[in-house]
């Protein structure tokens, strides 16, 4: 089995919506570099091999957990960053928080109970991170601009 | 008299990885499809730098999804030769992340100029 077979099956370890995407961009990507080294009169050297492989086993885990833990997908921040982190307005705090309201009173207005609590899951979220926003602030670590 | 005041305020974001940092600034000159891609983010860090394809993917759906980068159409854009470009928003984060770079790097000079003495 020659490694440009081999390369295109171990794509197939990526969720399907993933596959669609890229992995003809991939695919495309890898077909270059190999071939760019086989003009050179070189094979495929093993640590190209290796690292691409490895790559693929990483990435494929990253998507498929991304996809199984939705609220914990990584960010284009580092691996400790989480999505709270990115930039709020108070416009969109307030636009979040009118929507969360919005849908409760949806809820009771089909006398959906169940889904008429106060807070949703995404309002108690909202609030936990005001609070926590409140505290950065009155600390001095955060900037009011 | 009601004054209405928006406040914005920016919460403390962490460092991006390297490779992000290498493709953002690959992009800020010109869109470019992933082989592209590949050769100037080897060409930037020296050589030091090279990207696999999971990695250099991995970080371009990450990208796009947080609207750094976008899809860019081209006449000849073939499925397996999409180019990219970075948006507004990508382009403001890189400079935000050279800013905190540079704030690192004034700080170590400083402090390596005072142990130095």
């Amino acid at each position: 089995m020659r490694i440009i077979h081999f390369y295109r099956a171990s794509l197939w370890l990526y969720p399907k919506d993933f596959r669609e995407q890229f992995c003809e961009e991939m695919f495309s990507v890898f077909e270059q570099r190999a071939g760019e080294l086989f003009a050179n009169g070189r094979s495929a050297p093993i640590a190209l091999v290796v690292a691409e492989l490895t790559g693929i086993v990483r990435g494929a885990y990253i998507m498929w957990m991304a996809k199984i833990l939705p609220k914990n997908r990584n960010t284009s921040r580092s691996d400790t960053d989480s999505p709270t982190n990115a930039p709020l307005t108070i416009a969109e705090i307030a636009k979040q928080r009118d929507a969360a309201i919005q849908s409760m009173v949806a809820a009771i207005a089909a006398h959906d109970f169940i889904n008429a609590r106060r807070y949703s899951d995404d309002e108690i979220r909202l609030k936990t991170f005001i609070h926590d926003l409140q505290n950065k602030a009155s600390a001095g670590h955060i900037t009011i601009a | 008299m009601r004054h209405v005041v928006e406040k914005q305020f920016i919460v403390g974001t962490k460092p991006l990885s390297e490779p992000v940092v290498l493709i953002l600034m690959s992009l800020a000159t010109e869109p470019r499809h992933g082989y592209a891609l590949l050769k100037d983010v080897e060409k930037l860090s020296d050589g030091r730098v090279q990207l696999s394809t999971g990695t250099l993917y991995g970080a371009i759906r990450r990208l796009l999804e947080d609207e750094w980068i976008e899809r860019f159409e081209q006449e000849d854009t073939s499925r397996d030769k999409q180019a990219y470009r970075l948006t507004a928003r990508g382009r403001a984060q890189l400079r935000s992340e050279l800013a905190r770079l540079r704030h690192l790097v004034h700080a170590a000079t400083t402090r390596l100029r005072l142990g130095g003495a």
